[in-house]
């Protein structure tokens, strides 16, 4: 026998107790994998949860989660994680209620405060049920909106951005972008400014800024101009069609342009 | 052992030698105890004629081995073992393929969750697939080498013409089981590569559009298409492939061996080294040893780079209607990716790829030279070499960031966090982003967390170039990190410009979600929630 047969004869003997001790070995290094992906997985499903959040509820539920008016209650209250449950006698978990929520809809408010007027008040989100949305996305929304148990609870608290207060010129310079958001995302065709527009179908924005503050009591002219574009039909003036079709797609920084506009004429 | 005592026998120990005997022959194809033993001692063969050759004859697996091998087709310059690691790898994913099987579910609804599943909730899942996509592409590199080192040494002559042929076929096949891999985990990678690669199908005269579709289960890649490909990469291809390997494996084992090196077979050393090395060397039991080391290091060696070093990539759920702003096709078929940047479909995806085939195919029948000597080979070296080197730049001329630009901020906003890749923003630590407002221009990278830092300064680098070099004219850049959630932070990047042609004042916004992937999520609900949520009314 040669030398070299000799040596691999024992290399054989070294790499398969060497494969076997390791298949022993790895055990808690798997475990940890394991364990590794499920906190990707979750963070996952939060993250993707959060992108369809931003593009599809947060005009009624809020972009934290802190409801909008009449429209759809808040998500990231105490209430919501501790007695929603007992309110409704619901045998499951909270998981099972939002996921079944977001997926069916709601036909009716379960709550007097929130519109129900027998008509549809939340629609069916699940591809199955004509909705948008797919199983995998309906469980990464849900996974976000019981993200926010922890500030719900008071367990953990947010640090907020500190902005710095926009000087004059700042603001002018805004309201002259804001000037092309309103050019460019058509808002002329309906609407007249004075030396920019001359729409007929909605109200003269000509004085808008001054009037804004006025519309709806409690509500600040920005509010008022935020919402408006949002919710076009929550305030309607008086002679103009009652079914708006608006709703042009923004940009947070385009509608802060617009509104920073606005509130100039 | 006892059978091999001097002392004298009672009739007792003779007879469990006898039945040690008869098991050893009934296990080890007609070996006997003796024989067995001397065999893994290393010892010659006891008896002759040599009972080794016998157990080629008796044993299926061994009868499909060469008895001998001329020793110098056994060097491993020769041949780097390149068809040996082929088969072996092509087990590996049978194998590790067929347990995949078990957690797998070929459905939109469930490819995408069960590869989750897998890795989150079957112990050694994660290696599992791991193992299965490093073992394809180091296969099809090393099918692609084993075919490179057949060529360089022409070690396809004669009847080894043939064997080529087949060896061209499963070449086709490798890169076919490859690609329709690729599919099955239903992410935007898979979904978005395999939506390029079946479009070019369209290239194809006159049944083009039938054939994508056919592929593809309907116009675009739904539940049929998912099963088109599930069932071509386990059924047909495997099928294929076994037929056609037994041809190409069965012709070197049996009918012309493994080709001797060319200087060994055109004599171009001293006859005494020669005859050396035409000497036959028995397969049993030096050469099975060498195989089993090479097996069982090569098994280590992927479940070590599963476990430390490889990731098989996993993006987010495939989406029909969300166009990845870069496509990439798998590296073995950027090539066809940088061909087709240079003319149309059927002409650069489906016209030259074939010809090309066709044209290796039929190398055996093109080259007439009677040498295999390298030296007297002077053109067929420089033709492998200038394809070589085509191959090389096609490739890199069918990478995402070649010939194709984004919109300046577009291309910033990429640079800073991938869509997909754990790159950029995405790759600093959760604790590392701290909530405020960064200006470009303002704020001194120096004050930000180590990790921060250096993706932030990146960021202002390309503002800054983009606006020297006239693309973003007086780009003001900010980036600004709010808390969100407990465990994940939202990003927003803002760069504004005036516009080069004079239109005034343009704005680009993106939002990057930045969760925390070490941990501390509520989870549980929401995933078993989704099973239930289907069937319970809301109220």
């Amino acid at each position: 026998m040669t030398r070299r047969a000799s040596l691999e004869r024992i290399l054989a003997v070294i790499v398969t107790v060497l494969l076997a001790v390791l298949f022993f070995a790895a055990n808690p290094i798997i475990a940890g994998r394991m364990a590794v992906f499920e906190d990707r997985q979750a963070a996952q499903d939060i993250a993707t949860g959060a992108a369809l959040f931003e593009a599809n509820c947060r005009s009624c539920h809020g972009i934290n989660g802190e409801g909008v008016g009449e429209l759809g209650p808040a998500l990231n209250e105490r209430a919501f994680f501790q007695d929603r449950m007992k309110t409704l006698g619901w045998p499951g978990t909270l998981g099972e209620y939002v996921s079944a929520t977001i997926a069916q809809g709601r036909i009716a408010a379960t709550r007097p405060l929130y519109a129900g007027d027998g008509n549809v008040v939340m629609t069916a989100w699940s591809q199955q049920y004509g909705g948008p949305l797919r199983p995998d996305e309906i469980a990464a929304l849900t996974a976000f909106v019981l993200n926010w148990e922890d500030t719900a609870l008071g367990v953990a608290t947010l640090e907020p951005v500190m902005t710095p207060t926009p000087s004059p010129e700042d603001l002018a310079g805004q309201a002259g972008v804001g000037r092309e958001v309103f050019s460019d995302a058509g808002c002329g065709e309906c609407h007249a400014v004075a030396g920019l527009s001359t729409g007929t179908t909605g109200p003269d924005l000509s004085y808008i800024g001054a009037e804004a503050a006025t519309r709806k009591p409690g509500l600040s002219a920005e509010l008022y101009l935020r919402e408006s574009f949002l919710l076009p039909n929550a305030y309607r003036v008086e002679g103009y069609p009652t079914e708006v079709q608006c709703g042009g797609v923004l940009s947070r920084s385009q509608l802060d342009a617009l509104v920073a506009f606005l509130l100039t004429l | 052992m006892t059978a091999h005592t001097d002392e004298p026998k009672t009739p007792q120990s003779e007879s469990a030698a006898a039945l040690l005997d008869r098991a050893a022959r009934a296990a080890a194809a007609g070996m006997s105890a003796d024989e067995l033993r001397a065999l893994l001692r290393g010892d010659p063969p006891t008896d002759r004629p040599n009972p080794r050759y016998r157990a080629h004859v008796e044993s299926f697996f061994l009868h499909i081995r060469p008895r001998t091998y001329a020793y110098a087709s056994t060097w491993f310059t020769h041949t780097f073992r390149l068809g040996f690691f082929a088969v072996f790898l092509a087990l590996v994913e049978a194998i590790t393929g067929i347990l995949l099987m078990l957690y797998y579910v070929p459905t939109p609804a469930g490819a995408y969750a069960s590869i989750w599943r897998l890795q989150t909730a079957v112990p050694w899942g994660e290696v599992l697939r791991d193992v299965h996509r490093l073992a394809a592409e180091l296969m099809v590199a090393v099918v692609a080498l084993h075919m490179l080192r057949t060529f360089l040494t022409r070690s396809y002559k004669g009847p080894r013409a043939f064997t080529w042929i087949t060896g061209v076929v499963l070449l086709v096949l490798t890169l076919l089981f490859a690609f329709s891999g690729y599919l099955l985990p239903w992410d935007q990678l898979a979904y978005w590569a395999v939506t390029i690669g079946s479009s070019m199908a369209d290239g194809v005269p006159l049944i083009g559009p039938r054939l994508r579709d056919l592929l593809r289960g309907a116009a675009v890649i739904g539940p049929d298409g998912l099963l088109c490909f599930y069932q071509l990469h386990i059924v047909l291809l495997p099928l294929l492939a076994a037929l056609l390997l037994g041809v190409h494996y069965y012709r070197v084992a049996r009918i012309h061996g493994i080709s001797l090196p060319a200087r060994v077979e055109e004599g171009d050393m001293p006859e005494a080294e020669r005859q050396a090395a035409r000497r036959k060397v028995d397969f049993l039991p030096d050469l099975l040893t060498h195989e089993v080391v090479l097996a069982v290091a090569a098994t280590i060696a992927l479940i070590v780079a599963a476990l430390f070093f490889y990731d098989a990539p996993l993006q987010s759920h495939a989406d029909p209607l969300r166009t990845p702003l870069e496509a990439e096709a798998p590296w073995f078929f950027l090539w066809v990716q940088g061909l087709l940047k240079l003319g149309n479909k059927t002409l650069m995806g489906v016209a030259i790829p074939s010809a090309l085939l066709a044209l290796l195919a039929l190398v055996p029948f093109l080259d007439h030279n009677p040498s295999r000597l390298w030296r007297r080979r002077p053109l067929a070296l420089t033709l492998a070499g200038v394809a070589l080197i085509g191959f090389g730049v096609l490739s890199y001329m069918g990478s995402p960031s070649y010939g194709i630009t984004l919109p300046a901020a577009t291309e910033i906003s990429q640079r800073l966090a991938p869509e997909e890749h754990r790159a950029g923003l995405r790759a600093v630590p959760f604790a590392q982003l701290p909530v405020g407002v960064y200006v470009v221009g303002k704020t001194d990278p120096a004050t930000l967390p180590p990790a921060f830092a250096p993706v932030f300064a990146d960021l202002a680098r390309r503002v800054d170039a983009a606006t020297a070099d006239g693309r973003l004219p007086d780009a003001r850049a900010l980036l600004i990190i709010e808390d969100w959630q407990t465990g994940l932070k939202r990003a927003t990047l803002r760069i504004g410009w005036s516009d080069p042609a004079g239109a005034g004042p343009r704005t680009f916004e993106r939002t990057i979600y930045l969760p925390d992937a070490a941990g501390s999520h509520a989870r549980g609900p929401a995933r078993s929630a989704q099973s239930s949520a289907l069937s319970a009314p809301p109220e």
